[in-house]
């Protein structure tokens, strides 16, 4: 029987990854498309700023979140006086650490789709009428859209098993910020964690897994809509 | 529906300079030159996918482009229908959302009726597939079909049978003459083949290096020096003779053979000559296979290259070209205002005739 603990830990889990995966859809695929379709001053250096959580040591992410977004940051203190609302130590700072985190991975594959795009198609849709927003709408978005699940998934699956920067952001709190991840780490330190760190260990193996089956069902059904030959 | 089109228009395509002007007034215009002349780019500006430094583009009182004024309307604001060389269907969507999307994203009101357009271009059993289970032909169709239907005030086509074999061409070519006399929308139709702008335009405008180099009917234009190649006449279909399956021309009062035309009676029809393919007489010949003798009268005789020269006959109003060895010019005494024949292969117009 799984323990209250695990399924707590699970949960908690889960909920931070989809919350960070929501933090972060809007604004990858607003980059995503910007970096594959627009031409403006800075573009390169807004690519690389963008791609730096890939580069950058985790722990150091996390701890540039701590100085600008914990409790005593200059950021944190303004949410905490104008919203009462505070990233610090709280699970959706592991969900805030864990977006930046996920936001270049899922940038890519959004990026990448958006630039596969044949430019005509857009071209073709101007002269039968439709403005900018229209031609989001019906052909960037609908076209990029496997591309997007792609980003969407590894995302899931990056902020899911993310580390560094939640524990340096946000601590290793059970209940809180205790996270898979963090969870197995924990483990183990102690001497007799082995086994339910093991259990933990499958679990997350099998979420993935689950997570990855999900989306190469939908993106095949997506492409079987098929491509222009 | 006769709207003058003006275009008047300078700028940068790529590497090389634009400058072009010409005005058209309905039917087919076709816009006819060399890869990298600037054809495309000309049908782009004019579209509004590509914005030209300076001129003017209007269509009757609206002004599409002005330079002066500060005034260059978006593509979505130009009534223009376009197909490209790629057919360019959505493919994520059926033929049916493609043809209507005009309709359902660009929030346009078509003047012709969804079903007319649909079996004009026989298209109703595709409405429910998906373009990648489309054939190179049938894409293009509905291209077409969905640019009609996107309420256009005029239709510009860039080489839509470019991508296409002789084959597909041939089976898509009849869809095209179709919409032309059918529903009288103005078209500028942009295209390097002589053949094409023979068979499809009224008017023809040549452009060379950025320029227009000239302008005017497809009759005037393919008479000038530059196109000794190009013979043309235009007669009326008279009659059919279904016994030889062959069609009566009237050319200036004279007869013409023709097989498989398939026009009706009182159609306008344009023929087009190799000057390999004609032979002159000074007299009528009796007893010879060649079905078709027209008398004329020699406009000009002029030295090609080595011992070949053009003659120019002309046949009531118009003009036929001739190429003849210097041989047969001096034993003949061909000379200009000499009366002679001209015979035609009925078997060579069908062959290299194309119909209008």
């Amino acid at each position: 029987m799984p323990s209250p603990e695990y399924i707590e830990i699970v949960l908690l889990s889960l909920k931070v990854a989809g919350l960070a995966v929501a933090f972060a859809t809007l604004p990858a695929i607003f980059t995503a498309y910007a970096l594959a379709n627009w031409q403006f001053p800075g573009k390169s250096i807004l690519n690389a700023l963008v791609h730096i959580p890939l580069v950058m040591p985790p722990v150091v992410t996390g701890y540039l979140l701590l100085l600008l977004l914990g409790p005593k940051g200059p950021l944190g203190i303004l949410l905490e006086d104008w919203f009462g609302f505070s990233f610090g130590f709280r699970w959706t700072g592991a969900a805030l650490a864990a977006a930046v985190m996920a936001f270049p991975l899922m940038m890519r594959p959004m990026r990448l789709a958006f630039e596969s795009i044949d430019g005509n198609l857009c071209d073709i849709a101007s002269t039968l009428g439709a403005g900018k927003l229209v031609r989001l709408l019906t052909i960037s978005l609908p076209l990029a859209l496997p591309g997007i699940l792609a980003g969407l998934v590894l995302g899931f699956a990056k902020a899911l098993g993310e580390f560094g920067a939640t524990i340096t952001f946000v601590s290793n709190i059970p209940g809180e910020t205790r996270t898979l991840s963090l969870a197995v780490y924990s483990l183990l330190q102690s001497p007799d964690g082995d086994r339910q760190a093991l259990i933990l260990i499958i679990t997350a193996i099998a979420i993935s897994f689950a997570a990855l089956l999900f989306s190469e069902r939908l993106s095949a059904r997506l492409l079987r809509r098929g491509r222009d030959g | 529906m006769a709207e003058e089109i003006v275009v008047d228009i300078q700028g940068k395509a790529g590497k090389f300079l634009l400058d072009i002007a010409f005005q058209t007034k309905g039917g087919v215009t076709a816009l006819f030159g060399e890869s990298g002349s600037g054809k495309s780019s000309t049908l782009q500006m004019i579209a509004g996918l590509l914005k030209p430094d300076a001129g003017i583009i209007k269509f009757g009182e609206e002004v599409l482009f002005d330079k002066k004024k500060g005034i260059n309307l978006k593509p979505d604001q130009r009534k223009i229908g376009y197909v490209f060389q790629e057919p360019g269907l959505f493919p994520h969507l059926s033929v049916q959302r493609n043809l209507t999307y005009a309709q359902w994203a660009g929030r346009r009101v078509s003047k012709f009726e969804f079903s007319d357009i649909v079996e004009m271009l026989a298209i109703r059993p595709l409405l429910e597939r998906f373009p990648e289970r489309l054939s190179g032909g049938e894409k293009q169709r509905v291209a077409i079909g969905r640019a009609l239907l996107s309420s256009p005030e005029i239709l510009l086509l860039d080489e839509p049978f470019s991508a296409l074999d002789e084959a597909r061409k041939a089976e898509i070519f009849p869809f095209l003459e179709t919409v032309r006399d059918q529903l009288g929308l103005p078209m500028i139709y942009v295209s390097h083949s002589t053949r094409e702008v023979i068979r499809l335009a009224d008017n023809v405008v040549v452009l060379k290096g950025g320029l227009v180099e000239a302008a005017g009917s497809v009759e005037q234009v393919f008479s000038q020096p530059g196109f000794s190649d190009i013979g043309l006449l235009t007669g009326k279909v008279e009659a059919y003779d279904a016994r030889y399956g062959l069609d009566l021309i009237d050319v200036e009062g004279q007869r013409v053979f023709l097989a498989g035309a398939n026009a009706p009676v009182g159609k306008k029809i344009r023929i087009s000559i190799h000057p390999n393919e004609v032979i002159l007489a000074r007299s009528v010949p009796k007893q010879i296979s060649a079905q078709n003798c027209l008398a004329g009268t020699v406009r000009s005789i002029s030295s090609v290259n080595g011992g070949t020269f053009l003659v120019v006959l002309a046949i009531g109003q118009q003009q036929l070209k001739a190429y003849i060895t210097d041989k047969a010019r001096v034993e003949m005494e061909l000379q200009e205002g000499t009366d002679c024949f001209a015979i035609l292969k009925t078997v060579a117009l069908s062959k290299n005739g194309f119909f209008a």
